[in-house]
């Protein structure tokens, strides 16, 4: 997002008085400002923004202008510019707003908008907004949020959209309701009546009515043109064999008259329109500087009294613009007479523009004069502050153009390349030749002691960022360890960064102590630099930590922190990260049994992580939601959990969240009691399993054991069971370690030794009991109720244990409720589970085994397993039959 | 590689086959102007129509004459 605002493209092009009075088309906009949306959409050239401009300094309707260009297509920095246009109306407006962009710098959500255009509606008066050029606009997100704007419109409000060519707004619908006028190229064409008070009335020509219909025949009421052959007939003599010279060529009418106006000009004027063709907007001194000359203010004057196509950019005639379609024309003449002089003009602009602060400008036109020496040298002191603020766009489009050799001496800028990569997503061969090229740059450099080293830190940083991304957490930790022993003090961005990266690497390692120290370091460094974003991340994952270390007390504290946050930021409403907490405490919830509670706030931090597409709420909440589906026993609701979860991975996503999904698959259908999938999965995660397993993999190996012990298969069970209780002991994971205590006594009750059974349930209930554990144990179901009634025999925790039976007894109500619900769906004994009736339709749908496969994203393997179910279900041999029946039983559509 | 015709009304000097990145531009007797040539993608394409708009130019007809590549069979 740019910092600075050009102003400019806040301003109203002023309009010339008197040109031709089009009462017709005043009419039109004067009725158009009764609906929501004027639509001017006609070609270049025909006066959209003069009769546009012209209206509203008319009307008294207050009004914001946007000019908008090629640079507008970023979400974020459209919609600072869009409050700041509707500020100049009403400067009350959208302070908020435009707080929250900056702060969390990402794209804005619907309810951000929502926000805005309520603060619209308090504005006192009617008002126009003006969105000039939007052609120019190609981004998605941001038609989006006009589409979203226009719907959500208060009823002061009017919009009115300039354009070439038709925006991808629903057009019918509007139309269909009448919120649209449209003001179209025949709408805007001179009609002869209007041609001839030009060319007479305003030029004082004296032409003819024969001569006016020739011209307007031969540029069809084109604007611009008739402009241009008013202009070149005012310098002729002869105007009779001028306009029969025009009307009998078949030149392109811009090209014949940009030659024509061009050769009327004197020589000194015509130099000056083509080298300052080149400027996007031109000022006195900085032309002056481009063509060594004194008199620049004098020409400009002059261009503008005579019309010659020159738009004023502001009050103080300091700043213009030429006539974008004029403009193209004269940089194309250039091109063609002075080639070689190209370069040179950019990089002249470019030099005046540096010395006078305009530095994106400047850098602009360095790479367009294909001076990259200094464009670098305009950049390298700035891309600090770019990293800093998160300019990703700019960089990105600059490292698409600047030659390796250039940037490889400039550390800075080769560390902000690396920066805008790994914040834009990209893979890691583009960044690690970056970090090579700081890396070298600096060791080279021995010339001067006060060197700069802090890139060096950053490119350690970042190899810590992708290491983590990768999956490499082992090396994520030693890169962000290195770098944390050269962070000087007052390097807050540097030390947040590298705080939160250690924690989330010590998290997903399951090293727990160590990443609750490095989250709150982080939260502390976030909150003094004011990344909120960060903070959420940093706050949410201590909360995920102290949750596995089961202190809910103080993770949730620190979930509802999270949502304090996120609302504060958010100007009352949460903003999409703010989900985090929602599902931190969604797990609370569901671990103390208040599944309903459980189930808003789970849902309500998906709805919200879902607005920007976040990975973290998409799977960390609908595995858990998966969960609380499978607890109430609504089998499909689980499944289609899972789905959305596996739908929120991306292929380098290597959190351990990601890889728990196929655990929590499995999980699922061992409560479904689908054997046959459980069997053929936990054989072959046997296959691979090895002494060095890593903490991400613990739920598969949880889910392998409990396989095991629903085979009877006790020994194999305890195999694993008594290395994940090492390992979770020592880690300080006292849910799991609940857990994986109740399965040892489940398998010793298999293997009838009852004494050491019950020594390893007491140690699970001791456990248990001071913070609330209550699904830990029920989720087990029928294998643990013996457990607790022997427990309360021998007087164990009575209370406690005699609660948890309670909420057992009231879970198998439940279920069996629910359960014969779903199953009177099914006129079947063993009734298709949800994925069953998936494949099933894809059966009846007559496609092969290995296309089903990869319809539904699964392996060959897995469809056959399904079909070999779905087939002893219905009691049919065949795909034929499994259709007949499927249809006779009502479980496929028709 | 595809190639690309694009018929539009008027006569264009030759100058503007720089501003169409090396078209060929073919003035025939009628009145119109044939743009030809290689045309890299079909944003490329895109962008030639996007100039075609921004000069007001006339597009009278767009024709692909060559394709290096079958088109895909469904």
């Amino acid at each position: 997002m740019a910092t600075t605002l050009l102003r400019t493209k806040l301003y109203r092009p002023a309009v010339n008085d008197g040109l031709v009075a089009r009462p017709r088309l005043v009419s039109l906009l004067d009725e158009g400002s009764k609906r929501k949306l004027t639509l001017v959409s006609a070609p270049a050239g025909f006066g959209k923004t003069t009769l546009v401009s012209e209206w509203i300094e008319k009307s008294s309707r207050p009004s914001a202008w946007l000019s908008l260009d090629d640079d507008d297509n970023e979400p974020l920095g459209f919609l600072v510019y869009l409050v700041n246009a509707v500020k100049q109306i009403d400067d009350s407006v959208g302070d908020e707003v435009l707080r929250v962009l900056v702060a969390s710098k990402m794209e804005p959500d619907k309810d951000l908008i929502m926000k805005f255009a309520d603060e619209l509606s308090d504005i006192n008066d009617n008002f126009t907004l003006v969105l000039d050029d939007y052609h120019v606009i190609t981004n998605e997100s941001i038609h989006e949020t006009i589409d979203f704007i226009i719907d959500h419109m208060p009823e002061n409000m009017h919009l009115i959209m300039t354009t070439r060519s038709d925006p991808p707004l629903p057009l019918a619908r509007l139309r269909v309701r009448s919120q649209i006028t449209e003001v179209r190229g025949a709408d805007l064409r001179f009609s002869e009546t209007e041609t001839a008070t030009f060319f007479n009335d305003f030029l004082g020509l004296d032409l003819d009515k024969d001569e006016i219909a020739t011209l307007e025949n031969r540029t069809e009421g084109w604007v611009a043109s008739l402009q241009l052959a008013g202009l070149s007939l005012q310098g002729v003599e002869d105007k009779k064999k001028f306009i029969s010279a025009f009307s009998g060529s078949h030149r392109f009418i811009i090209d014949y008259l940009v030659d024509e106006v061009l050769s009327c000009q004197r020589k000194e004027v015509q130099e000056f329109l083509l080298k300052t063709s080149i400027l996007k907007r031109l000022c006195a001194p900085l032309c002056n500087e481009l063509l060594t000359i004194d008199n620049s203010q004098e020409i400009l004057d002059e261009l503008e009294r005579s019309n010659i196509f020159l738009v004023s950019l502001d009050n103080e005639r300091q700043w213009y613009r030429y006539h974008h379609l004029f403009g193209d024309f004269l940089s194309q003449r250039l091109k063609e007479k002075e080639p070689q002089a190209l370069n040179m003009l950019h990089q002249g602009a470019a030099a005046w523009l540096r010395s006078n602060g305009q530095t994106m400008e400047a850098i602009a036109h360095a790479i367009e004069g294909e001076d990259f020496e200094m464009a670098a040298d305009v950049i390298e002191p700035i891309a600090k502050n770019m990293i800093m603020e998160n300019q990703t766009m700019p960089l990105l489009n600059w490292k698409s153009v600047l030659p390796e050799d250039i940037i490889a001496t400039r550390p800075w800028i080769c560390t902000a390349f690396a920066w805008s990569c790994i914040n834009s997503g990209m893979p890691q061969e583009e960044i690690e030749p970056l970090l090579n090229l700081v890396e070298s740059a600096i060791s080279e450099d021995n010339s001067s002691d006060e060197l700069d080293q802090e890139p060096l830190l950053h490119a350690t940083t970042i190899r810590a960022l992708m290491a983590i991304r990768v999956g490499k957490f082992q090396d994520a930790v030693e890169d962000s360890i290195k770098a944390m022993k050269q962070i000087p003090d007052d390097n807050v961005f540097i030390q947040a960064v590298l705080a939160l990266n250690l924690g989330v690497a010590f998290y997903a390692v399951g090293e727990l102590a160590s990443a609750r120290k490095h989250l709150r370091d982080g939260y502390r460094l976030c909150m003094e630099s004011e990344n909120y974003a960060g903070a959420i991340g940093a706050k949410s994952y201590l909360g995920y930590t102290q949750l596995a270390q089961g202190l809910f007390h103080e993770s949730e504290q620190a979930f509802n922190k999270v949502i304090e946050i996120g609302t504060k930021v958010g100007g009352g409403q949460p903003i999409p990260i703010s989900g985090y907490g929602h599902i931190g405490l969604g797990q609370i919830f569901y671990e103390r049994n208040n599944l309903s509670e459980a189930e808003i706030h789970l849902k309500q931090g998906i709805e919200l992580g879902e607005k920007v597409n976040d990975f973290t709420t998409g799977i960390r909440g609908n595995l858990a939601l998966a969960r609380l589906k499978q607890a109430q026993k609504d089998f499909g609701a689980a499944e289609a959990a899972l789905s959305q979860a596996m739908a929120s991975t991306f292929p380098d996503w290597r959190m351990p969240e990601g890889r728990q999904i196929a655990a929590w698959e499995m999980e699922l259908r061992l409560a479904q009691e689908n054997t046959m999938d459980t069997s053929a999965w936990a054989d072959s995660r046997s296959e691979q399993l090895d002494d060095k397993s890593e903490h991400m993999d613990i739920r598969l190996d949880t889910v392998l054991a409990k396989i095991r012990l629903q085979q009877e298969r006790p020994n194999e069970a305890l195999s694993i069971l008594e290395k994940l209780l090492r390992d979770a002991k020592d880690a300080g994971r006292a849910g799991d370690t609940i857990e994986i205590l109740a399965l040892v006594a489940i398998a010793e009750i298999q293997n009838e030794s009852t004494e050491s059974a019950m020594s390893s349930f007491q140690a699970a209930l001791d456990l248990g009991e001071p913070q609330g554990y209550v699904r830990t144990f029920i989720d087990h179901g029928k294998a643990i109720e013996g457990l607790l009634k022997e427990a309360i025999s021998r007087q164990i925790k009575v209370d406690y244990a005699s609660k948890l039976l309670m909420s057992l007894n009231a879970d198998s109500k439940i279920s069996k409720s629910h359960r014969s619900e779903v199953a009177g769906s099914q006129p079947l004994i063993d009734p298709l589970t949800a994925r069953e009736l998936e494949v099933l339709a894809l059966v009846v749908e007559r496609l092969k085994y290995q296309e089903i496969a990869d319809r539904l994203v699964v392996s060959l393997n897995t469809i056959r397993t399904h079909s070999k179910n779905i087939y002893s279900k219905l009691g049919v041999k065949s795909a034929t039959q499994a259709a007949e029946r499927a249809k006779e039983l009502g479980l496929i559509k028709q | 590689m595809e190639i690309y015709e694009i018929q539009i009304d008027g006569h264009l000097d030759d100058h503007w086959a720089d501003w169409f990145d090396g078209l060929q531009i073919e003035r025939k007797k009628a009145g119109h102007t044939i743009l030809c040539g290689p045309v890299a993608d079909q944003s490329a394409l895109h962008g030639f129509l996007g100039k075609i708009r921004d000069l007001n130019l006339t597009l009278l007809s767009l024709k692909c004459v060559e394709r290096s590549r079958p088109p895909p069979d469904g």
